[in-house]
């Protein structure tokens, strides 16, 4: 095992290929900030070795990140978290809020239900939440 | 430092016994793990003699970094080493007497390289070879051809034999190489596990031939076992990607490209009840009959 352990968890049972699977995992800790800027991410090599899929997939993982703006390599130094702008925190957020309420309308769609029903289950669920946040504060 | 291909192989062909190799036309990157796969006796122990120049081919040209047997075969031994199965002729030799005789022939060997490997691996340095157990001669063999540094490693059924921890040992040895030299590795082996802690890419050595590299992750993405829903099924044949269908009791089909049968289902709007990749025992032993 490298000395950098991260959480990323991969499944190749899912349709989604491992490189995205590394890249949205990383993504989703550094937008949290679970990863901080500067912190230093495992070889190329050394991830590849502790999740047993190839250089190829995280060196592409790695590359797409890098054009995002993610994460930066420096020569001969190795990885590192980048210093992500608020903006761009904000925006992958927004995006994965979209993905959650697309996969539930889909959902709903399938299970028959039409535009009334969808929306009304959404007002529901949101009426639902805002009152067990007012009864317990914010 | 070195440029170009770790490893060219050019229309090479060898007969030996009942071993008929070639033509075989192979080119390796920098910095990959390539997984030599074939059945008993296909000859690839035999290529990887022949890459060492330890058999002459009958006819072909092996390159490593751009140079060539006989002429370069003093600059080649410096950028290349080999961990056979088994290691033979060293019966009388400890392991830190063979250390000594190896050291010269590389520039970049270290000694203390060699001694940290021998400890990790809990071989002894004083103890001849026809002493030991078969897992601790491949140990021998491992901690020698790492100690070399050499930019390209061949090894033979590298892990035949080696318990868990010495097992684990190689594998963190060759990631920790990694981050400081370039190295390119090719390895024999017969052990699913292999292919998959170990391999980046997978050679397929079938009736003599070559057939790869074919990357590992995308094989494992595109080999898919997908069941459809019973009611009303077309003729899957003309699915694209399609190898094989069995239609009872739950209909499922086995696909080599599923982004082209996906497709296809899709378009024709067969319902997908489940789908899962294959295992990759299963996935091995269909590219090797395919």
């Amino acid at each position: 095992m490298s000395e950098i352990q991260l959480p990323i968890q991969i499944s190749e049972h899912s349709r989604e290929p491992i490189y995205h699977q590394i890249e949205q995992q990383l993504i989703s800790f550094i937008v949290s900030g679970q990863l901080k800027p500067g912190m230093p991410l495992p070889s190329i090599r050394a991830l590849a070795s502790d999740l047993s899929c190839s250089v190829i997939t995280v060196n592409r993982a790695y590359q797409n990140l890098e054009q995002r703006k993610f994460i930066q390599t420096v020569q001969g130094k190795g990885t590192f978290v980048a210093d992500v702008q608020a903006e761009e925190k904000q925006h992958v957020a927004d995006e994965s809020l979209y993905q959650a309420f697309r996969t539930a309308v889909e959902m709903s769609l399938r299970l028959q239900n039409d535009e009334a029903k969808t929306r009304e289950t959404f007002e529901k669920v949101l009426l639902e939440l805002m009152k067990e946040r007012g009864t317990k504060g914010r | 430092m070195n440029s170009g291909i770790p490893l060219h192989i050019k229309q090479l062909v060898k007969q030996q016994d009942d071993i008929h190799l070639g033509p075989i036309d192979l080119e390796l990157e920098p910095n990959m793990t390539y997984a030599l796969l074939g059945p008993n006796s296909s000859g690839k122990s035999t290529l990887l003699k022949c890459c060492m120049n330890l058999m002459k081919p009958a006819s072909g040209i092996i390159e490593i970094y751009g140079r060539s047997y006989p002429q370069d075969e003093h600059r080649i031994k410096q950028l290349i080493a080999f961990a056979p199965d088994p290691l033979e002729g060293c019966e009388l030799f400890t392991l830190g007497q063979m250390g000594d005789m190896i050291a010269p022939w590389y520039a970049s060997w270290e000694r203390s390289h060699f001694l940290r490997r021998a400890e990790q691996f809990k071989v002894p340095l004083d103890k001849r070879y026809e002493k030991m157990s078969q897992g601790e001669r491949k140990k021998v063999a491992l901690t020698l051809a790492l100690s070399t540094q050499a930019p390209v490693l061949l090894l033979d059924e590298p892990t035949n034999g080696l318990d868990i921890n010495s097992r684990n040992r190689f594998k963190e040895m060759l990631v920790e190489d990694a981050e400081r030299i370039e190295r390119t590795v090719l390895m024999t082996t017969h052990a699913i596990e292999d292919i998959r802690q170990f391999a980046d890419q997978i050679l397929l050595l079938k009736n003599g031939r070559i057939e790869g590299p074919l990357e590992k992750d995308r094989l494992i993405q595109s080999w898919r076992r997908v069941w459809l829903s019973a009611d009303k099924l077309p003729d899957l044949s003309v699915i694209p990607g399609v190898v094989e269908y069995n239609g009872y009791p739950y209909p499922h089909l086995i696909t080599r490209n599923w982004q082209e049968t996906l497709d296809s289902l899709n378009a024709n709007q067969i319902p997908i009840v489940r789908d899962q990749p294959l295992s990759l025992d299963e996935l091995m032993e269909r590219l090797l009959n395919e």
